[in-house]
């Protein structure tokens, strides 16, 4: 969207205003409860990281969560085994992530469009089999537990709304970080880079160097939220970092829209009431129906957003406002043609 | 060697599956230029559909076929619905459209069929057979068979018949392709079908061998996509030869290490494809169908 | 010792020999033609020098230094900027933000300085605004500042290229066809500011069409004709050399 600082901070504080008023009422609304909210935020912050690697580098990974499980398992070990600060843990699970997905992009990134996809699903499930196999180390199948509420000086967030108001403010922080990347020297190469990497590369640019360095920070956002949802369940095992996490970050990042910094809040939101809301309708029509069935609602999503709103939600919304623009102030939208004759008279 | 060539004849059913899978990547990637993500998930279609009518008490060849059908339909349902009204959309965007196919059939085979894995008898009862020292499963014979019959069959088909040697030249070039009156958007249409069809059949004689289940797709289609990058992406054969060679590897990392490794020795092996020889073993094969 | 100089390169794509030992030099300070044929190599041996194609043989030096087969980066680093035939230009971002890009080799905030906003940031932000509004106004670019490029017409278009590769602040600057597409007023402000360029010392090697604006603003021209120099000189020497208008005749007949 074309704000300006101002007008971005202002949108900025009304969004996060809009945050905190739906604390009380959330248990009210339907498919809605304090507890989503919590996984709502969560699930933006790491989506978030995605959509730097997919809307800048243009790459599609389908391994994300590997990324928040590196975050979790790095607090859960750190911080209930060895009784570390939970801020040195998440410090040192981001800069793992970073690391591992330097090293891999280091790989992947040689690979045509197609087969990253393919590479970085693979990797996904490594992480998973490896998590799941490594029983001394992560317990396994069982998980490992014993983890301790996220406290910070005097801050205790040992409730779902502390915990939810501390990952808002964590997200905002997440959405400025990249909306400063954005308007920056290294930003501004990264759109130059999924632009055309020819001309990218013409003006100096290290492309391959360009590309590992979002996919690291990309991991920076998972692992911070992963250290984030360790902190909050107190307990983590394999299946929150398997297949369907990725899919269903996939599914956040896209259907909000991968070229906003509003994508993520957005479709994680979208994400949280189809998830509830199939678990909630579904039952009615399917008698014992078990499973992570939500991924039906999912997919639809997917393809139904990306077949009539290419650019996601947050591109549709844009849209919208700027005719409701255009049409409150009562003219015609110029074309660039005319402006520019307009531009060449003048 | 004994215990190898047991490990050989355990793998290679398995293998052909892969195999078979592979060739419908194959097929898709080079009419199209898709990566076609819902590839394994026309098997588990298939496969459960087959289980279910199997179930339901109709005769086995009326079952099979039917739900082959019924794989093969998902194909077209995929490229009528949503490839072909996003043709004009950007690679990464046909990629995660594929992904979101196959999460929704997953998910709709996970309302349908549930959680628990379910299976029917091998198509002819009897011990297993003895070649050279090792035992070697019926169903195996059969999987094996059949994975011959489709090698030749698509043999026939790419090179003794018209729409064959059309999607032959979209493979190619798209562009000359459409000069030639050869429409792609039909064209994608039949490698869509056909790619479903050989999974669904791959599907439905896979059952005796390992049980059907939800969320079969993503693993027999991630093998399936090893088997076709180990061919290097456009041969159907390199395709199958790929797949045998990585049922086999599977079986002796199993039999050597742990079943554990099973699925280790698969994301290993297209790892090291993709970094190592990313244009695949047979590189030099290019665009061959036969 | 020349700006550039490129000695016996030659390319080779299969069988075919894109160059084949070609030898030439570009002086600092002078507009240099590289004319040919369509498929004579032009646009290869722009390739070669800015580090996309590697030459099976022989050697770019650049202000004496053996810049051989190095990376399109590195090279861009050393201050050798290019345009494109096809433009390659970055999609919806603003013609401003094209030419900060440009800036990138002469700034040095890192992702971290960015995304905590530390001084470093500020200052170059500040520096980049002030060189490209500048650049902009040089090139009458000032009223499309803001404009997607996508939105430009194509004349524009080709000369927010040319500003961009003009914003690396380069010694060298590699111009593939700048007044394609272009009309004949606006081919001729092309040739103007070539000409100014080179007095203020830049060096400038370009492919080009037009032969009018050959004639009048470049210093020295080099033909190529199937991947090998058939002459070199200047403009008026090389007018009237028998090889090149038989290359060119060539061409007419085919």
């Amino acid at each position: 969207m074309g704000l300006n600082r101002w007008g971005f901070l202002a949108f900025l504080v009304g969004i996060f205003g809009l945050g905190v008023l739906l604390i009380p009422v959330a248990d009210a609304l339907p498919f809605l409860t304090r507890a989503n909210l919590v996984v709502f935020a969560l699930h933006a912050i790491a989506a978030m990281g995605l959509t730097l690697v997919m809307g800048f580098a243009g790459q599609v990974s389908l391994g994300h969560a590997a990324f928040y499980g590196v975050g979790a398992y790095a607090t859960a070990l750190l911080t209930a085994k060895l009784e570390w600060h939970p801020l040195l843990a998440m410090a040192t699970g981001a800069v793992m992530a970073a690391i591992l997905a330097a090293l891999l992009g280091r790989v992947v990134f040689r690979l045509r469009g197609h087969f990253l996809a393919m590479a970085t699903l693979a990797f996904g499930l490594v992480f998973y089999v490896v998590m799941r196999g490594w029983d001394s180390l992560t317990g396994g199948n069982q998980g490992t537990g014993g983890i301790p509420a996220f406290a910070l000086g005097g801050l205790r967030l040992d409730s779902d709304t502390s915990m939810y108001l501390f990952l808002w403010g964590v997200l905002m922080v997440g959405i400025v970080a990249a909306r400063n990347l954005i308007k920056s020297r290294p930003g501004r190469a990264l759109v130059a880079v999924g632009a055309s990497e020819v001309a990218a590369a013409s003006v100096g640019i290290d492309v391959a160097r360009a590309k590992m360095s979002v996919f690291a920070l990309g991991a920076i956002y998972a692992s911070v939220a992963g250290s984030l949802y360790a902190h909050y369940v107190t307990y983590v095992s394999p299946d929150s970092f398997g297949l369907l996490p990725s899919l269903r970050f996939l599914v956040i990042s896209t259907v909000g829209g991968i070229d906003s910094v509003w994508g993520a809040p957005l479709g994680s939101a979208v994400v949280v009431l189809l998830t509830e809301g199939t678990r909630e309708v579904v039952p009615k029509f399917v008698s014992g129906a078990t499973g992570s069935y939500e991924i039906v609602a999912y997919g639809l999503a997917l393809v139904l957003v990306l077949l009539f709103l290419p650019r996601g939600l947050a591109g549709g919304l844009a849209l919208v406002v700027q005719r409701a623009n255009e049409w409150l102030r009562g003219r015609e939208r110029p074309t660039p043609a005319a402006v520019l004759e307009e531009v060449e008279l003048r | 060697m004994s215990e190898f060539l047991q490990f050989v004849a355990s793998g290679i059913g398995q293998g052909a599956i892969y195999g078979l899978v592979g060739v419908g990547f194959v097929i898709i990637y080079n009419v199209t230029g898709i990566i076609n993500f819902a590839q394994g998930h026309y098997l588990m279609l298939s496969a459960l559909t087959a289980v279910s009518l199997r179930e339901a008490g109709l005769p086995a060849v009326p079952a099979l076929l039917v739900a082959i059908v019924a794989g093969a339909l998902a194909g077209v349902v995929t490229d009528r619905l949503v490839i072909n009204p996003a043709r004009r959309h950007s690679p990464l965007m046909l990629i995660i459209l594929t992904v979101g196919v196959a999460i929704a059939l997953e998910g709709l085979a996970l309302l349908i069929w549930g959680v628990n894995p379910r299976r029917y008898g091998p198509f002819t009862a009897g011990p297993p057979l003895e070649v050279a020292g090792a035992a070697i499963s019926r169903q195996t014979l059969w999987v094996l068979g059949v994975t011959l019959a489709m090698a030749l069959a698509l043999w026939w088909f790419f090179q003794r018949t018209l729409v064959g040697k059309a999607m032959q030249a979209c493979a190619m070039n798209r562009d000359a392709a459409r000069l030639q009156a050869i429409n792609p958007a039909q064209m994608s249409l039949y490698a869509f079908t056909m790619a479903a069809a050989v999974a669904g059949v791959a599907g439905v004689v896979l059952v005796p061998i390992t049980s059907a289940y939800y969320d079969m797709g993503v693993p027999f289609g991630l093998k399936g996509f090893t088997a076709a990058v180990i061919g290097g992406l456009v041969s159907p054969f390199g395709a199958l030869a790929g797949g045998l060679s990585l049922g086999v590897a599977e079986a002796v990392g199993v039999g050597y290490v742990s079943s554990a490794m099973a699925e280790g020795v698969a994301f290993t092996v297209l790892a090291l494809m993709l970094v190592l020889r990313p244009e695949g073993l047979l590189a030099r094969v290019r665009m061959r169908w036969a | 010792m020349s700006l550039l100089e490129v000695e016996g390169v030659t390319v080779a794509f299969g069988g075919l020999r894109a160059l084949d030992g070609v030898s030439m030099k570009v002086e600092a300070g002078k507009v240099t033609a590289l004319i040919g044929p369509n498929g004579a190599g032009k646009t290869t041996l722009l390739n070669v020098v800015s580090g996309i194609l590697r030459p099976v043989r022989g050697q770019v030096r650049f202000r004496g230094r053996d810049i051989t087969g190095w990376p399109q980066h590195k090279v861009a680093s050393l201050g050798i900027a290019r345009t494109f035939q096809d433009l390659q230009l970055f999609g919806n971002m603003t013609v401003r933000e094209h030419l900060l890009v440009g800036r990138y080799r002469l700034t040095h905030t890192s992702l971290v300085e960015a995304l905590l906003r530390l001084p470093r940031h500020f200052r170059e932000e500040r520096e980049s605004r002030k060189a490209v509004d500048a650049l902009l106004a040089r090139l009458g670019l000032s009223d499309v500042a803001d404009w997607p490029v996508n939105a430009l017409p194509y004349g524009k278009q080709r000369l927010v290229g040319v500003a961009r590769a003009l914003a690396l602040e380069p010694a060298l600057l590699l111009l593939d066809e700048p007044t394609a597409g272009l009309s004949g007023t606006e081919a001729e402000e092309v040739g103007q500011l070539l000409g100014l360029l080179a007095r203020e010392g830049l060096g400038v090697l370009l492919v080009e069409h037009h032969v009018g604006l050959v004639m009048s603003y470049c210093d020295w021209v080099v033909v190529l004709d199937h991947g090998l120099v058939i002459a070199q000189g200047v403009p008026e020497k090389v007018q009237s050399d028998p090889h090149v208008i038989e290359a060119y005749l060539g061409e007419e007949a085919a």
